[in-house]
């Protein structure tokens, strides 16, 4: 009868307990694209390949950070139809419009792992690594105008990205590639004339 | 018939007029016997057996206020034979042969069977479809209008998976030849690809081997 304050204590507690945890998420996962994507531009296009099981797409990546903070993806062929228009809005991925062969659950979560690392991916000093999404990601200094980072366990990574880099700080291009199967992106910087 | 009751059939019978003025196409209005205008598409159409033209491509994306253009080369021999061959900013080529797709990018030449890959099966039906002026398909529903110049049929697909991809394919068609003058294909989310046809000549001769890439 007496110990009324213990509940409220522990209801006080409990209450204490869930902002903390949001924050802790929001810290790993940065609902904003990091540097140095987006800095001086908020549009980046990259000249696309994928190779995937023994078969070549190529098409443009055009990412765009809109003025509602949500960052747009769509891949286009050179011909044809959008292959993907797809957004990161507070975090969450969203496939707004997709080719029938890209709608299924483990494709859409692959395609919003790879991008949430190549755009939201925290970006600390060199070899450092750090808790990511549900993983270790760790990023390498390899020589002058090479970077790497990767995803996984430290000794043995599920995927690897490599940053080439011209004058500028944006990455001339990324390679995402994926050890569990045969799978490479090549995202490679596209200024249109 | 009360007073009320004919308010309301008024203010509908508006309505739905100005739903349907706003839904035609800018410029053009519906014909007054489509199956006359189809007839008339169907038959001058089957006497194209070929197509040489440049071609210029806009690409509209609502998330870019610029649009992306590219030009090109556009080569068409009846049945089921296209070359898309861009020159600018990018060299790409595109040919379609029967039931086979090249793709020639960067110096490599891929090949895809258009039967056994179902999104080269759909852009082959698109694109041959909008070529063609297919107004007798099954996979495309046809409704038709016309300026002084030009026939435009509106396609929309049927089929679930185009349906997918596409929400309408219009083609412009030239009233003296009932060749195409140009086609855009426009997506669910309304962004859309537009392709005109520039100093096209019909019926010329051309070799089967500009269809095939090595």
């Amino acid at each position: 009868m007496g110990k009324w304050w213990l509940g409220l204590f522990m209801v006080l507690c409990f209450a204490c307990v869930k902002p903390i945890q949001r924050e802790k998420i929001a810290l790993d996962e940065p609902d904003q694209p990091t540097p140095p994507f987006f800095q001086a531009d908020s549009i980046h296009m990259f000249n696309t390949q994928i190779d995937a099981f023994g078969k070549q797409m190529r098409g443009i990546l055009v990412a765009k950070k809109m003025e509602n903070h949500s960052l747009r993806l769509v891949l286009i062929p050179k011909t044809g139809p959008t292959i993907f228009d797809a957004e990161f809005h507070h975090g969450k991925f969203r496939m707004v419009q997709a080719i029938p062969q890209l709608r299924s659950a483990p494709v859409r979560k692959l395609l919003e792992k790879d991008f949430k690392l190549l755009f939201f991916a925290p970006q600390k000093e060199d070899a450092a690594c750090q808790r990511f999404m549900d993983n270790e990601y760790c990023r390498y200094q390899m020589d002058g105008s090479m970077k790497k980072a990767t995803y996984g366990p430290v000794q043995h990574p599920i995927i690897t990205l490599s940053y080439a880099y011209d004058s500028t700080q944006v990455p001339s291009q990324v390679i995402v590639e994926h050890a569990q199967m045969p799978l490479k992106f090549t995202y490679t910087k596209w200024i249109e004339p | 018939m009360s007073f009320h009751r004919i308010a309301i059939s008024l203010v509908f019978g508006t309505l739905l007029v100005s739903l349907d003025l706003l839904a035609q196409p800018a410029g053009y209005k519906p014909v007054a016997d489509p199956k006359a205008v189809k007839a008339k598409i169907d038959a001058a159409s089957s006497q194209i057996k070929t197509i040489r033209s440049e071609f210029s491509q806009e690409k509209k994306l609502s998330v870019m206020t610029k649009k992306i253009t590219s030009k090109g080369l556009f080569l068409y021999k009846r049945e089921n034979q296209l070359r898309l061959e861009y020159k600018v900013p990018f060299e790409y080529c595109m040919v379609v042969n029967q039931s086979k797709v090249y793709i020639k990018d960067e110096g490599k030449v891929s090949t895809y069977d258009a039967q056994s890959n179902k999104l080269f099966k759909q852009i082959n039906t698109m694109i041959l479809a909008s070529i063609q002026g297919q107004s007798n398909s099954k996979d495309f529903k046809p409704q038709f209008y016309e300026n002084d110049k030009n026939y435009l049929m509106i396609l929309t697909p049927q089929s679930k998976a185009v349906k997918e991809m596409l929400k309408t394919l219009e083609i412009y068609l030239d009233k003296k030849d009932g060749s195409v003058v140009k086609f855009d294909m426009v997506e669910p989310n309304g962004d859309y690809t537009s392709i005109v046809l520039l100093s096209k000549e019909l019926n010329v001769a051309l070799s089967d081997d500009s269809f095939i890439l090595k």
